[in-house]
């Protein structure tokens, strides 16, 4: 039946892959340009020319280690976030084959914020805010990343365990809610200073990484990004849900893992820097889906990544009010930026019963 | 080459069923049964009495409780799920609606068990995919959305699918159930064309008994006792439809007709 014969188009033939190529190009730009823009925008306005030259590392004044260690470590914490929670979060909606599915529906987050709510709040009779500030943040990052280890490898467990997936989906959603109620119990007894750190904390922040830090995000982001683009062809399978995907030749079972396993060091680690940035993973991929109007990983992955780290910046630069020295919790902006999306996709989407 | 034609697929004594907190569920008494290269076979059935799990079976995406099936003379638990599916093609009752997926991407994963980790169609692979898309009619769709195709539409292209992977073995779940009667008779059509003339096999299940008459090699009939199989002429001349209507005063009659022999005074 097969004739081998050839058709017009190359190999892997798909006419739409030029155009995508072109807006990646596109966004791609657009990314460098809001990157440069991070750096010349902040609480304290500077003029351009002393940002180039710091840039450049000719200034050794304040300018430079403005610029150098406070601005340019937070434009890449904001790329990273960015890259990193859009990725989870295609991941998920593809899995899950849900539309509001996103990086933290394994409970990555509300593992974290447990993590962080016993340190913060359950011990904050024993440690004093001083002491805990001496430790610098490493404390808060580390106690993210095993509350959010903790959970996620109890659902890694009971996936593959679990035949259905939705089962998988709403198991995460009851942990996630027993936790929250954890927390609430832990804050009620916990004293206003620790509260407030707690609080603040969950508003999330991008720029109170220190170099290591920032290294060790900068890694751990890189190889969930990696392991993510091995998952491309599963991630397709995923697509026709998961009795075609067995029958089309997936080992369902190991896929699932292996995609979890991405979507929590990528999450996972931003989590423990950065805290919850919320939205950013639910709306970028139904962004990248209205603009290059896909279903295939193979485009739709390399297209979050930019797109992820474009809005990610854009959602930094907003909330640092140009023209004013205020600058607001980003969880708020991603949210404000996100919720919309997200609406509108639904809305969009009603004449047709499903997204996926 | 008028040789005897192969033998694809043997049922050896199989129980379906399923597996629930460590019990077995047996649905239905021992199959044994086979098929054919180039046979459509019908499997008729009232309801619940396990069609489509014993269509499972045989697509590998479910054990049998006992018993062996085999796909080409060799054992299906020694396949591996890439192997199985070059061999086996499965279409469910759900039928993929995925936004943002052109037909062209829906046969390209048919190919699945072919393509490289990055799922990269080289050039014998779009052939298929193209040869696929053809085959099942839907070339003036092959960049279409799933979404904007009618019912009848996304059933040739999930059949494009099927065929891309070049499975010799093709079961399908109702797959005219949500028709209208056009598309229901080019499916029909379609997969008949497909055993005569690119001599595969097709076994899908049916309530249409009419239909499944017309165009079917054999039949399988699954009565509560067991699977009775012949061809449609056979089962006709043995009434072998009758215990279709058990419990009921309908007859089926030779002449296709089915009739009530309930007494007026009733």
């Amino acid at each position: 039946m097969i004739s081998g014969r050839s058709y017009p188009g190359t190999s892997g033939f798909n006419p739409s892959l030029t155009r995508a190529w072109i807006y990646m190009g596109l966004i791609a730009g657009l990314t460098l340009c809001l990157f440069i823009l991070d750096l010349f925008l902040g609480s304290v306005s500077l003029k351009p020319g002393d940002v180039v030259n710091a840039i450049l590392g000719i200034s050794d004044n304040t300018t430079g280690i403005i610029v150098r260690q406070f601005r340019l470590p937070k434009a890449v914490t904001a790329l990273l976030v960015g890259i990193a929670l859009s990725v989870s979060g295609l991941q998920m909606q593809t899995l899950f084959r849900n539309p509001m599915a996103g990086p933290y529906v394994l409970g990555i987050s509300s593992g974290a914020s447990l993590g962080v709510a016993f340190v913060v709040l359950g011990f904050s009779s024993e440690i004093s805010p001083e002491s805990l500030s001496r430790l610098g943040n490493w404390m808060i990052v580390a106690a993210s990343w095993v509350g959010a280890g903790f959970v996620t490898i109890i659902m890694i467990y009971l996936s593959s365990r679990v035949k259905d997936i939705m089962t998988v989906l709403i198991i995460g959603i009851m942990i996630s809610g027993g936790i929250g109620s954890l927390v609430s119990i832990l804050q009620y007894f916990s004293n206003e200073t620790m509260l407030k750190t707690y609080v603040i904390w969950t508003m999330g922040s991008l720029g109170n990484l220190t170099t290591p830090q920032l290294t060790v995000m900068t890694v751990s982001v890189a190889a969930g990004i990696i392991l993510s683009f091995a998952t491309v062809k599963m991630l397709n399978a995923f697509l026709l849900g998961e009795t075609y995907a067995k029958s089309i030749g997936l080992n369902i079972r190991l896929s699932r893992v292996i995609i979890f396993a991405g979507t929590s060091i990528l999450a996972g680690s931003v989590t423990a820097f950065c805290g919850p940035v919320g939205f950013i993973g639910i709306a970028v991929p139904h962004i990248a889906r209205i603009i290059f109007r896909t279903s295939d990983h193979r485009i739709l992955l390399p297209s979050v990544v930019l797109t992820g780290g474009l809005v990610m910046l854009l959602s930094d630069i907003l909330s640092q009010l140009p023209g004013s020295d205020n600058v607001l919790p980003v969880n708020s902006i991603t949210s404000l930026i996100g919720i919309p999306v997200v609406i509108w996709v639904i809305l969009r989407k009603r004449k047709y019963s499903e997204i996926f | 080459m008028m040789s005897e034609p192969a033998e694809i697929l043997d049922l050896d004594l199989i129980k379906i069923g399923f597996i629930t907190g460590g019990k077995k569920v047996f649905l239905y008494p021992v199959i044994s049964s086979h098929a054919k290269t180039g046979e459509l076979i019908a499997i008729i059935g009232r309801n619940g009495i396990g069609k489509s799990t014993l269509l499972r079976t045989i697509a590998g995406l479910q054990s049998p409780l006992a018993g062996i099936v085999r796909i080409e003379g060799r054992n299906l638990d020694r396949y591996s799920r890439n192997q199985l599916a070059r061999k086996v093609g499965y279409i469910s009752t759900e039928v993929v609606k995925t936004g943002d997926m052109r037909v062209y991407d829906l046969v390209s994963l048919g190919r699945f068990p072919y393509t490289d980790w990055f799922g990269r169609l080289d050039s014998f692979s779009h052939s298929a995919v193209m040869d696929s898309i053809k085959l099942s009619g839907m070339s003036d769709f092959a960049q279409r959305y799933l979404t904007e195709l009618s019912d009848g539409e996304r059933q040739r292209a999930m059949i494009a699918m099927v065929l891309a992977r070049n499975a010799s073995l093709i079961i399908l779940d109702e797959p005219t159930a949500f028709l209208d009667i056009k598309s229901k008779y080019e499916i029909l059509q379609l997969l008949h064309d497909l055993v005569k003339q690119q001599n595969k096999t097709v076994i899908f299940s049916t309530h249409d008994l009419h239909s499944a008459i017309d165009h079917a090699d054999k039949i399988w009939l699954m009565l509560d006792r067991g699977i009775i199989e012949g061809t449609p002429e056979e089962l006709i001349l043995n009434n072998a439809f009758d215990e279709l209507f058990a419990d009921s005063p309908m007859k089926y009659k030779r002449s296709g007709k089915i009739k009530n022999y309930r007494q007026k005074s009733i």
